[in-house]
């Protein structure tokens, strides 16, 4: 059980600065949460003392973000200053991460919307951004033949180009009732409209989006 | 066990497949991460691991030209009071379909048990102690991957950043009494001996002095960048000078090394282009060539 403990509370440091100088301040209330022997408190108390446990918090928190970053990259362009609190938010909420970049995109996304349900969260594009986003890594790890129904109060595609050129927060962006079939052909993600014509979505190095339009 | 001696490969990422369309010629193999190439629905569930299809069709491309190697990140092999053996079984699968020539993970823990279907995961890979009660404990692991898969069984040096004091052993000393008395390999990667350089002040030629090189089968090679003060093991782009002159030393000391394998991140491929990637190759060709030539297989001790 002890050594159990230890691995425990080493990742508790890691993954939270703030319990590192809760530990280096008042090391009782850390103690008393795990069972462990006299060298392995000697041992998290060398550790948190080392300045190199700042390497590994900062590790882990890059990490952690990693999936969130690289899945939902125009969720996070559009959040910009608000990323980095809501994360942490996130953090507290999903205490025991699994990394898998799935779950934790789903359980992001999840949160997400979820304030932006309540109202908690408003960004203009937000909503059908993240929509987007998450159907496009959810349909990433389905096989060819699954798709997901999307519509959208804008044009998401002119949202995504603007947001591109750094644009998005001047432009007049055209309202829009069409509803997309999103699904995976050959590798890539495309979307079909009502009108029938084709729109393939690439993500390219920087995990931006870019669109291709093609009449069929 | 035999395996062949193989040469010069690549650690597979997202930004490779249109690279290896054109220049899978350089390469002797592809290391790949299998973890990359399923979900883990978590324990219990049916079927557990839901293979990728975009990735699954990239590995059969790869598999029909080049050997395999897998390297990987999930067994997390220190963490006490736990052993996934249905993650091992499923990687006997897929060494069933694919035949990689050998597997490797890090000698560190990264999964922390819970009552969930899933793991928590510490977020880094973390180094274990180097106690007798880690060695006992992670010598039975290798004991069971190894009757579970019948190929070598590699374990990776580590990168820390932070030290324990009153370590019954020393790393080296660790590595070595664990090779030799539960007869698994070595994948001593060279990088990660500069990062502990650079941070740690630690001496990485005396690491390989010290070091069973008889048993060493592969090396990593990787580029690093600075963070916060510290010099960390990213794999962004090219390897470093001191990278190449310690790989150089390690490959002169490494009788029965099978391959080395470079190592980037996919989001520094614009940094590196083919060129970039065929220059690393070349360089690390040119190590592998002065002090290994083909020859048969390698048997085991």
């Amino acid at each position: 059980m002890s050594a159990r403990d230890f691995q425990l509370a080493f990742a508790s440091l890691i993954a939270s600065p703030q319990t590192c100088c809760e530990l280096l301040t008042a090391e009782e209330p850390f103690f008393t949460r795990f069972h462990l022997t006299e060298k392995e408190k000697l041992r998290l108390r060398a550790i948190v003392r080392q300045k190199g446990i700042s390497a590994c918090c900062s590790l882990y928190r890059m990490n952690r973000v990693t999936p969130v970053y690289s899945q939902l990259s125009n969720t996070c362009a559009l959040l910009k200053d608000k990323l980095i609190p809501l994360i942490e938010e996130f953090w507290q909420y999903l205490t025991k991460p699994s990394l898998q970049f799935r779950e934790e995109v789903l359980e992001f996304g999840d949160f997400l919307m979820n304030k932006i349900d309540l109202g908690t969260i408003h960004l203009p594009y937000l909503k059908e951004v993240l929509q987007l986003e998450m159907a496009m890594n959810e349909l990433s790890y389905l096989p060819e033949g699954e798709y997901r129904m999307l519509s959208f109060e804008h044009d998401i595609f002119f949202v995504l180009q603007a947001l591109a050129e750094g644009r998005l927060e001047e432009a007049v962006v055209p309202y829009s009732t069409e509803r997309y079939k999103m699904y995976i052909k050959n590798d890539r993600v495309e979307m079909e409209t009502a009108e029938d014509s084709c729109i393939g979505l690439e993500v390219n190095q920087s995990s931006t989006i870019r669109t291709t339009l093609e009449t069929k | 066990m035999k395996t062949e001696q193989l040469g010069i490969g690549i650690l597979y990422n997202a930004s490779l497949p249109e690279y290896l369309g054109q220049h899978m010629d350089q390469l002797d193999y592809i290391e790949i991460i299998p973890d990359m190439f399923w979900s883990d629905e978590g324990r219990g569930q049916q079927p557990r691991f839901r293979p990728l299809p975009k990735w699954m069709h990239q590995l059969d491309w790869i598999a029909g030209r080049v050997p395999l190697v897998a390297h990987n990140i999930g067994i997390s092999i220190g963490t006490i009071d736990y052993f996934d053996e249905e993650y091992i079984r499923f990687m006997r699968q897929m060494h069933e379909t694919y035949q990689f020539q050998w597997h490797s993970d890090h000698l560190s823990f990264l999964k922390l048990p819970t009552k969930g279907p899933h793991d928590h995961n510490a977020g880094i890979a973390i180094p274990v102690p180097y106690d007798e009660e880690y060695l006992t404990m992670i010598g039975k692991k290798v004991e069971f991957i190894r009757d579970t898969i019948d190929i070598p069984f590699l374990l990776e040096n580590n990168v820390y950043f932070v030290e324990y004091p009153e370590q019954d052993y020393t790393e080296t000393a660790f590595v070595n009494k664990l090779v030799s008395n539960h007869h698994c390999n070595i994948l001593l990667d060279i990088h990660n001996l500069h990062v502990n350089a650079i941070n740690q002040g630690a001496d990485a030629k005396a690491y390989i002095d010290e070091l069973d090189m008889e048993n060493v089968m592969e090396m990593h090679i990787a580029g690093g960048n600075d963070m916060n003060g510290f010099y960390m093991d990213s794999h962004a782009g090219p390897c470093p000078d001191e990278v190449w002159e310690l790989l150089d030393y390690a490959v002169s000391k490494a009788p029965n090394l099978r391959g080395i394998t470079f190592e980037f991140h996919e989001s520094y491929f614009p940094l590196l282009q083919f060129d970039g990637l065929n220059r690393q190759i070349e360089l690390a060709r040119n190590t592998w060539e002065k002090y290994h030539l083909k020859h048969q297989g390698y048997e085991r001790a």
